[in-house]
């Protein structure tokens, strides 16, 4: 049978800050790697506003936050729902020095891709094993 | 490194399977085919309906809408990013080839069905056929 694919919820997480708005923000699926150069993040945050899309990086620690507009939603009214749209936050502890000049973020699709290019000086040293 | 499986995952597996039972088309004139990717939301607009679909990654040109009779088909699929040559922290995201099948409680005027993609949100407007429409009763 091709692909099954596990069926998840996104975990609901408590919001970073108080806000005047009820939605609800929750914790986006994402992957970490990194290859010789970078840090990629890349995260699961479909329908989020462009403009609301916020990331920072603040003493190691990369936060996200991106938020969904509740008003296309406006006249409909709900007849079966398997998900509920709302508001992505999520933090990671970057283990590595990067240079935030060069941190980059792209979103397609909603996906986010963001990139941390490492610090020259951050690059690990092999050890040579004798 | 530690493996943790989730403790609630069996319940989660029996709540599934009794939800899938729940939404089978014993239970009568609904929205059926639930239980598969990608999850969907229906809404009414006045007579007719709306669907949302959530599909983060999956480009335009992968993805397939089907409308005929009462039934929405969505098919396509999405790759991640392939990380050779990375070393990978965390991966919580998969590759997903998808194909599911719904059955709305109307006819759907083909001709009439507009479908928007943006930022991986599937958004397809399904006007009723005119003959499926609901008809007031004057009662006398």
């Amino acid at each position: 049978m091709a692909n099954e694919v596990e069926l998840r919820s996104n975990k609901e997480v408590a919001p970073v800050h108080d806000s005047a708005e009820a939605a609800r923000y929750y914790s986006p699926y994402t992957d970490i790697y990194e290859n010789a150069d970078a840090v990629i993040v890349e995260m699961d945050m479909p329908g989020v506003d462009r403009e609301s899309v916020d990331v920072r990086l603040e003493r190691n620690v990369l936060s996200v936050t991106a938020r969904t507009d509740s008003r296309r939603y406006d006249g409909l009214e709900p007849l079966y729902t398997e998900y509920s749209a709302g508001n992505f936050a999520r933090s990671f502890t970057v283990s590595r020095d990067i240079d935030r000049d060069r941190i980059s973020a792209r979103l397609t699709d909603g996906v986010l891709r963001v990139e941390l290019p490492k610090a020259a000086s951050a690059v690990a040293r092999r050890i040579e094993v004798h | 490194m530690l493996t943790m499986r989730d403790p609630f995952a069996t319940l989660l597996a029996v709540q599934r399977a009794l939800d899938a039972t729940m939404r089978s088309d014993w239970f009568g004139p609904w929205v059926n085919g639930a239980g598969a990717y990608p999850r969907i939301n229906v809404f009414r607009r006045g007579d007719d309906f709306v669907l949302t679909a959530e599909l983060p990654g999956v480009r335009k040109e992968d993805l397939d809408v089907q409308v005929k009779g009462d039934r929405v088909r969505i098919r396509g699929e999405r790759t991640v990013a392939d990380a050779e040559d990375a070393s990978v922290h965390r991966r919580e995201r998969s590759d997903i080839r998808f194909d599911r099948t719904l059955q709305l409680p109307a006819e759907i005027d083909a001709e009439k069905v507009s479908a928007e993609y943006r930022d991986g949100v599937l958004t397809l407007s399904l006007p009723r056929v005119e003959r499926d429409k609901p008809r007031t009763v004057t009662i006398n």
